[in-house]
């Protein structure tokens, strides 16, 4: 009781978070003007059970997509619903397990080594930070084609 | 390391002025209080190199055999000027070794650790040996920790992945403000206690992790700390005048 006591003021739960996800802004390609996704939906791919990270989510201005840390590539598909255009983006990775804390245990960072994409609707994809981290800032920015 | 040692400047002369504010306040309340011989106001009774203190942390190691899960076998050697400055060298073992929830096990294992410093005492001229003082040191470690047992998953992705993260190495720079008291016990023998305000100058992150504890300072969340040390006055006397002879 007594060592409690003196000894566990500061625990505080996992105020860091553990989760490192992949921020995407979204941008037009024409003249640099933040993006919207009227309908999208987002899954990856293969994924063993096919299931969707968004699915048919409204007005979307971000993209923040958890990364497949058991391999060094993931893939996903985005789907505009609105003009029936399906893109796909690959990322390749070098995985860094990481300790946060006590409280948030160990977690995947990430540090993008390269991306491809396809080039239907997007029209370039801007590296501005590789590494990912449970801070999750923006990583990449995706420029999307208006006249299709 | 400039920055460092802008920062330590800045406390040491912060912690400076504020001795001698006070003092100079309390003599100038004195000379108005009591009306004594000048030659006792401006004096010293206790000669230049009165002797070395010498000391345990006692808290610490009682706080492990109760159950905590970190902490440092800490000693101290004072330089006693006067009774009232003490340049300060603090060192020590620390270590940790705790479990989460999860049963992810983090280990630092045993490090070295100094802290350098100055400790003033407020009852410099006081007849008892008993004090009261506020101090300001400079801590430094180098240390590595494990971390075994660790668990990654991801819900979409699918996957558990379990991990040891082995020799992972790390250093750190901080501050700390002192402020306790003493009691004399028997003789040169004193006990006291002190309460710390730490503050991380420095923390070299694992390019795997961020260190949970570091020795010497305590988990790295904690900002304060609480001593209860023993101390041994080896007496010295060098330098010793008529004028401060009594």
């Amino acid at each position: 009781m007594i060592v409690n006591i003196l000894t566990s003021c500061s625990e505080d739960g996992c105020v860091q978070g553990n989760v490192s996800l992949l921020t995407a802004s979204l941008f037009t390609a024409e003249n640099q003007k933040p993006f919207i996704f009227d309908s999208v939906s987002v899954r990856g791919i293969d994924h063993e059970k096919d299931s969707l990270l968004l699915k048919k989510a409204l007005n979307v201005k971000m993209l923040q997509l958890p990364i497949n840390g058991s391999k060094e590539k993931t893939a996903y598909e985005i789907y505009n619903l609105r003009n029936k255009q399906k893109d796909t983006i690959t990322l390749f990775h070098q995985n860094i397990d990481y300790f946060i804390s006590l409280d948030c245990g160990c977690a995947f960072f990430f540090h993008i080594d390269s991306i491809k994409h396809t080039k239907y609707q997007i029209d370039s994809i801007r590296l501005i930070n590789p590494e990912i981290t449970n801070q999750n800032g923006e990583n990449i920015r995706i420029y999307y084609k208006m006249a299709i | 390391m400039e920055k460092i040692s802008g920062y330590i400047t800045k406390w040491l002369f912060s912690i400076l002025l504020l001795t001698i504010c006070y003092s100079s306040y309390s003599q100038t309340v004195k000379q108005k209080e009591v009306v004594k011989p000048k030659k006792e106001k401006e004096g010293y009774r206790y000669p230049l190199l009165k002797g070395l203190m010498v000391g345990v942390n006692i808290f610490d190691p009682v706080m492990m055999v109760l159950g905590k899960e970190y902490g440092s076998y800490d000693f101290s050697a004072e330089l006693n000027l006067y009774n009232r400055f003490f340049p300060t060298w603090e060192f020590g073992i620390g270590r940790a070794n705790t479990i989460n929830e999860n049963d992810m096990e983090y280990i630092s294992k045993p490090a070295f650790y100094n802290r350098f410093g100055m400790n003033y005492n407020f009852h410099f001229n006081s007849p008892r040996t008993d004090f009261f003082y506020v101090g300001a040191l400079y801590g430094y470690s180098s240390f590595k920790f494990d971390v075994l047992n660790a668990t990654l998953t991801d819900p979409y992705w699918n996957y558990t992945i379990k991990t040891d993260l082995l020799n992972l190495k790390s250093s750190a720079h901080w501050l700390e403000i002192v402020g306790g008291i003493r009691v004399n016990i028997y003789k040169n023998l004193s006990m006291g206690w002190s309460v710390r305000y730490k503050s991380m100058l420095k923390l070299n992150m694992s390019t795997h992790g961020d260190p949970w504890y570091v020795p010497g300072y305590g988990k790295q969340s904690d900002n304060l700390s609480f001593n209860y040390s023993i101390y041994y006055q080896l007496p010295l006397n060098l330098f010793k005048t008529e004028k401060n002879e009594r």
